[in-house]
C-alpha cells in the first residue's frame, strides 16, 4: 500500500452483500430462502448474523464464502466481487472438519496447499505460528481424535489463522462445544481476531446464540421470515470486555430478540 | 426368439431360489434362536457359523452334488443339491440375523414372559420371531444377491459335470439356458435370457424384497440407529460389510463387535468343538460321495506318501489361485477406488451412474462366461477369461462401498479443499482417499471372499464341446478331482483352502481393518 | 498380606474427567469475583452442575491453586499468580503437576530421554493400584487422555501421534 493513499479507517467496508437473493429449485418451482439480503462488514468489526433455525444464516455465510452461487445480487469483499471461494477468505466450522488421518500441524499445513509460494519448510514455520497463537504449543503431532472438542476448533481456528485472511467466516463455532470451554474460547475470540497482530479486517460470524452475540459482535445482522430477509442491523456499542450480567448487556439481548420475534 | 424357454429357466432358477430362501429363514430362525437363548449351544454354534460363512462354498459343491445325487439319482436329487448349495450360500448370513436380533431383545421382554409363564413355543411365536423379523427381511437381501450367485454357478457346475455317462437332469434354469444358448450358437436367446434376468432381478429386488423389508419394520422393537438418507443401494452395501467385518473379530478378544464381547470367552471354548463338528460334517460328506462312487473297502487308505505328493500339489494350485485372486483384487481396486470416489463426489454423475451400476451388478458374473469366451483373443486366453469372470464378479463390492463411504462423509468436509483452494491431487490425498479407505478396506474384503468363491467357476468352465481352463488353480483342481474321484486331493484341497482363507481373515485382514478404522474412520 | 497396607491415600490422583481448560475457568471466575466464593455460587458462575463443579474443584486444590474450607473457596497465593499469568498457565503449575498421578509416573518412566506408552503408564499405576476404570483398555484411554491434556499443556512431556509415544522435554 502507497504512502499517499489514505489508510481504510475502522468500519470502511471490507465484505458487502449486495441484493443477495437464493432459490431452491425443487421440481421446478422455484423456491425462495434469502429475499433482498444486504449487509456489510467493516474494518475490524466482528459481525454477527442471527436468525431462527433454519432460516438460511449459514447459507448466507457459504455465499459469502464462495461455496453457494446466489440467485441474484452479489458480494464483495474488498470490492471485487465473490465468485468461487477465495485466497483471502478462511472459514472455520461448526463441526471443526479436521481430517482425522492427519496431526493437528498436517491439519494446518493441509489449509495452506494453495499457497505455492510457500516452501515445505516455510509451511510448518507457518502453522506452528498459527498452532501457537491459537494456544495449542506442543499439540502439533496430536490426532485430532485425541484432542478435546475445545481444542479441536482451535486447531479449526490456526488453520484459518495460518492462510493470512483478511476475513474470516465463523459457522456457529461455539455450538458444539461444552459452556465452559465455549466461554472460555468466546473470550478469547475477539481480541485474538480482531487485532493488529493477525492479518484479518473483519470478522462474519452465524450464530444462534443471542448472548454470545451480544458478547462479541460490533453489529448484528438478524434474519427473519420464511423466506428469510434482513429484519433488524443493530450497532451494539457496549464497551469491552462485556459484562455478561450487566442491565445494559441485558438489554441489548431483549432488543435482539425483540427483532427475532 | 424362445420366449418361453428363457421364461421357463427363469422360472425354474427362482422356484429354487425361493425354496432355498425358505429353507433359509427356518434353519436360521431354529439355529438363531438356540444360540441366543441357550449358552452351551452358543459357544458352538457361533464358531460353527463363522467357520461356514469365511469358507468359499462353491469349492464343496461338486463333492454336494454328487453326493446327494449318488444318493437320490434322478430329477428330485438333482434339485435337491441345487438348492441345498444356495441354502448353504444364503443361510449363515441370515442365521446370524437372527441370533443377534433375539439376543438384542431387551431383559424386560424376557421378564414379562417369564412372569406370565409362557411356554417356550409361546415365547417362540410371541417374542423371538417377531423380534427377527425385521433383521431377517434385511440380511434376506444379502441372501438373494448372494444366493443368485451361487444358483448360476451351481447349475453351470451341474451341466459341466454332466459328462459321458453321467447326465443329471436338470433341464430348466438360468445357468443351464446360458450354457445352452451359446452352445447352440443361438445368441439371439442368450441376449434375451441375460435381459431377462436383469428385469427379474429388479423387479424383485421392488416388489418383493423391499416389500418384504418395509412390512417388516413394523416388528421393529426398538429405535435401532436408522440411516434413512441412505439410498438402497448404500444400505444393502452397508449390510453386507456388517457381515464381512465381524468375521474378522468373533474369534478374537482384542476388539470385537461390541455386541458380542460378553460372549467371547465362551466362544473360544466352543471353538475346538466347532472345528470338530465341521471336520465331522465334511468327512461325511466325503463319505457320501465315496460312497456314490461305489468304492467303499479300506485298502484304498492313502499311504503317507501319496498324502504328500497330493497336499503338495494342492499348494501349487493353491498358490497359483492366491496370486490369481489377489492380481484381479488389484485391477479391481485400481479402477473401484478412483471410479467410486470420482461417482460419489459429483451428483450429477450419481444420479446417472447409479442405475447403471445397479443393473450390471446384478448380473449374476458366471452366466457371463459364455459371452466372455466369445470375446476375440481374449476368449482364447483362459487367464483373461478366469479374471475377467472374477472382476465382474467382485469389483461392486470395492465400488459401492468407496461410494458408501465417501457420501456418507459431512458435506463441510468435501467443500474443505474449495475452501482453502486446495489443488485436485492434494485434496485426493488428504480427503478424499483416507476419506473413503474405510469403506474400501471393507469392500476389499468382502471382495475376496467373493473371488475364492468365483474362483471355482472361472478357472474350469465347460460349454458344450469347449472347455475353457487355467494352467493351475485350485478351483480348477476341485472340478476336475470330483469329475475324476480323486478323493484324496479333493479333500486335501478344500481343507488348506479353507485354512488359508480363515488364517488369513483373522490375521492379515483384521489387522488392516482395525488399523485402518482407528485412524480413517471420520468422527467428529 | 494385612499388616503392610498400601501407601495409597498418599498418592495425589488427577479425576479423570477434569481439563486443565476447566480449572482455569475455575481460577478466573473465583478470582474475578473477588477471589472468595461459596460453591453453589461459583457452579451458578460457571454455569455448571455443582456434581460437574466438584471434581474440578478437587483438581484445583491439589495443584494448590484454591482452599476449599466447608464449601468457601478462596483462591491461594499460588492461584492469584495463576489467575494474572496470561499465557499458558498451566506451566505455572508445572511442578505441582508434575506431582500427581498420572503424571509423576510418565514422568519417572520417561526420565532419562525414554519413549513410553500410555499403556506402560497404566500398567506400573495398576500395580500400585492405582487405576481410573476397572477395564483395561477404558483405563488406558483415560490415562492417555490426562496425559494429553494436562502434561502436554504444562510441558512436562512432548506427544507424537504417529508413534504414540510421550517423550520427557
Amino acid at each position: 500500500m502507497s504512502q499517499s493513499e489514505p489508510k481504510p479507517g475502522r468500519g470502511s467496508p471490507v465484505v458487502r452483500v449486495e441484493h443477495v437473493n437464493l432459490d431452491y429449485h425443487k421440481e421446478k418451482e422455484p423456491l425462495p430462502v434469502l429475499v433482498d439480503i444486504s449487509m456489510e462488514a467493516g474494518r475490524d468489526e466482528l459481525v454477527a448474523i442471527t436468525g431462527p433455525s433454519g432460516c438460511g444464516k449459514s447459507t448466507l455465510l457459504r455465499i459469502i464464502a464462495g461455496l453457494v452461487r446466489p440467485s441474484a445480487g452479489a458480494v464483495k469483499v474488498l470490492d471485487s466481487e465473490v465468485k468461487g471461494p477465495r485466497e483471502d477468505v478462511a472459514m472455520v466450522f461448526q463441526n471443526f472438519v479436521l481430517l482425522p488421518w492427519r496431526t493437528a500441524l498436517e491439519n494446518v499445513v493441509f489449509g495452506l496447499s494453495s499457497k505455492k509460494d510457500l516452501t515445505g519448510e516455510q509451511k510448518r514455520e507457518r502453522a506452528m505460528q498459527a498452532l501457537d497463537v491459537a494456544g495449542l504449543t506442543g499439540f502439533e503431532n496430536v490426532y485430532p481424535g485425541e484432542l478435546s472438542g475445545g481444542m479441536k476448533q482451535r486447531v479449526g481456528v490456526a488453520r484459518a489463522l495460518a492462510t493470512e485472511p483478511k476475513v474470516m467466516l465463523m459457522d456457529e463455532p461455539f455450538s458444539s462445544l461444552d459452556d465452559l470451554t465455549a466461554e472460555r474460547l468466546r473470550k478469547e475470540t475477539h481480541s485474538l481476531l480482531i487485532s493488529p497482530e493477525t492479518s484479518i479486517q473483519s470478522v462474519i460470524l452465524v450464530s444462534h446464540n443471542v448472548e454470545e452475540i451480544i458478547e462479541l459482535a460490533d453489529k448484528v445482522v438478524i434474519l427473519s421470515g420464511r423466506p428469510a430477509r434482513v429484519s433488524g442491523v443493530l450497532t451494539v456499542d457496549l464497551p469491552r470486555p462485556r459484562n455478561k450480567k450487566s442491565e445494559e448487556f441485558f438489554r441489548w439481548v431483549d432488543k435482539v430478540y425483540s427483532y427475532l420475534s | 426368439m424362445q420366449f418361453g424357454l428363457v421364461a421357463l429357466d427363469i422360472v425354474s432358477s427362482w422356484v429354487r431360489m425361493v425354496l432355498a430362501l425358505g429353507l433359509s429363514i427356518l434353519f436360521a430362525l431354529a439355529i438363531g434362536i438356540l444360540a441366543a437363548r441357550n449358552r452351551r449351544a452358543e459357544a458352538v454354534i457361533l464358531p460353527l457359523l463363522d467357520i461356514f460363512q469365511s469358507i468359499p462354498i462353491l469349492g464343496f459343491f461338486p463333492v454336494v452334488i454328487l453326493g446327494i445325487y449318488g444318493a437320490i439319482p434322478n430329477f428330485v436329487g438333482a434339485n435337491i443339491a441345487v438348492i441345498v448349495l444356495i441354502f448353504t450360500s444364503m443361510s449363515w448370513n441370515i442365521a446370524f440375523g437372527v441370533y443377534e436380533a433375539v439376543k438384542a431383545i431387551p431383559q424386560d421382554y424376557l421378564d414379562l414372559l417369564d412372569v406370565s409363564k409362557s411356554s417356550s413355543w409361546e415365547r417362540i411365536k410371541n417374542l423371538y420371531i417377531p423380534a427377527s423379523m425385521s433383521r431377517i427381511a434385511y440380511n434376506t437381501q444379502i441372501s438373494w444377491a448372494v444366493g443368485l450367485f451361487f444358483l448360476v454357478a451351481s447349475e453351470i457346475i451341474v451341466v459341466g459335470t454332466s459328462t459321458g455317462s453321467l447326465q443329471i437332469p436338470i433341464p430348466y434354469g438360468i445357468g443351464i439356458g446360458a450354457t445352452y444358448f451359446p452352445a447352440n450358437n443361438d445368441y439371439a436367446d442368450y441376449a434375451l435370457l441375460i435381459g431377462g434376468i436383469v428385469v427379474a432381478v429388479i423387479v424383485w429386488r421392488y416388489l418383493f424384497l423391499r416389500a418384504f423389508a418395509l412390512w417388516s419394520e413394523k416388528y421393529k422393537m426398538m429405535e435401532e440407529p436408522r440411516e434413512t438418507h441412505w439410498d438402497p443401494i448404500t444400505r444393502f452395501y452397508s449390510w453386507v460389510n456388517h457381515r464381512a467385518i465381524s468375521k474378522l473379530f468373533l474369534l478374537t478378544h482384542d476388539v470385537g463387535v461390541s455386541r458380542f464381547s460378553s460372549t467371547i470367552a465362551r466362544f473360544r471354548r466352543g471353538l475346538k468343538y466347532a472345528v470338530l463338528i465341521f471336520l465331522v460334517l465334511f468327512g461325511l460328506l466325503l463319505f457320501s460321495s465315496i460312497a456314490s462312487s461305489g468304492d467303499l473297502t479300506l485298502s484304498h487308505l492313502p499311504s503317507a506318501a501319496q498324502l504328500v505328493g497330493a497336499e503338495a500339489n494342492v499348494l501349487v494350485n493353491l498358490g497359483a489361485s492366491f496370486v490369481r485372486v489377489w492380481y484381479v483384487y488389484g485391477i479391481c481396486a485400481a479402477i473401484g477406488l478412483p471410479l467410486g470416489i470420482a461417482i460419489s463426489l459429483s451428483f450429477k454423475l450419481y444420479d446417472t451412474a447409479s442405475p447403471v451400476l445397479e443393473v450390471f451388478s446384478s448380473i449374476p458374473a458366471p452366466i457371463l462366461l459364455p459371452a466372455i469366451v466369445l470375446i476375440p483373443v481374449i476368449g482364447h486366453a483362459p487367464e483373461a477369461v478366469a479374471a475377467i469372470v472374477m472382476m465382474l464378479a467382485i469389483i461392486w463390492y470395492i465400488i459401492f462401498n468407496v461410494m458408501a463411504g465417501v457420501r456418507t462423509l459431512p458435506a463441510d468436509l468435501k467443500s474443505l479443499p474449495n475452501v482453502y483452494h486446495v489443488g485436485r491431487w492434494a485434496a485426493w490425498r488428504n480427503v478424499y482417499i483416507p476419506g473413503a479407505l474405510t469403506g474400501f478396506v471393507t469392500g476389499s474384503i468382502t471382495a475376496i471372499g467373493g473371488a475364492w468363491n468365483a474362483l471355482i467357476i472361472a478357472e474350469y468352465f465347460t460349454a458344450g464341446t469347449t472347455t475353457t481352463q487355467v494352467g493351475v488353480g485350485i478351483g480348477k483342481l476341485i472340478v476336475i478331482d470330483t469329475a475324476t474321484g480323486q478323493n484324496l486331493s479333493l479333500a486335501l484341497a478344500i481343507l488348506t483352502m479353507t485354512a488359508l482363507i480363515v488364517v488369513f481373515n483373522l490375521t492379515v485382514w483384521r489387522r488392516v481393518y482395525h488399523r485402518v478404522t482407528k485412524r480413517y474412520t471420520y468422527n467428529r | 498380606m494385612a499388616d503392610t497396607p498400601m501407601p495409597l491415600h498418599t498418592a495425589l490422583l488427577m479425576p479423570g474427567n477434569v481439563r486443565g481448560g476447566q480449572v482455569i475457568s475455575l481460577v478466573e471466575i473465583t478470582g474475578s469475583i473477588g477471589g472468595k466464593v461459596d460453591a453453589p455460587k461459583l457452579a451458578d458462575e460457571m454455569g455448571a452442575d455443582l456434581a460437574v463443579l466438584l471434581p474440578i474443584l478437587d483438581a484445583a486444590e491439589m495443584l494448590g491453586l484454591v482452599r476449599n474450607e466447608k464449601a468457601d473457596v478462596h483462591l491461594t497465593e499460588l492461584g492469584l499468580k495463576f489467575q494474572k499469568t496470561t499465557k499458558n498457565k498451566l506451566r505455572v503449575i508445572k511442578d505441582r503437576i508434575a506431582m500427581v498421578e498420572p503424571f509423576k509416573m510418565a514422568l519417572e518412566l520417561a526420565s532419562r530421554g525414554k519413549h513410553i506408552t500410555a499403556s506402560q503408564v497404566a500398567d506400573a499405576l495398576s500395580e500400585m493400584g492405582l487405576r481410573w476404570h476397572y477395564k483395561p483398555e477404558l483405563n488406558e484411554a483415560l490415562i492417555k487422555t490426562l496425559l494429553i491434556h494436562w502434561a502436554i499443556y504444562a510441558g512436562l512431556l512432548s506427544y507424537d501421534g504417529k508413534s504414540d509415544k510421550f517423550l520427557k522435554v
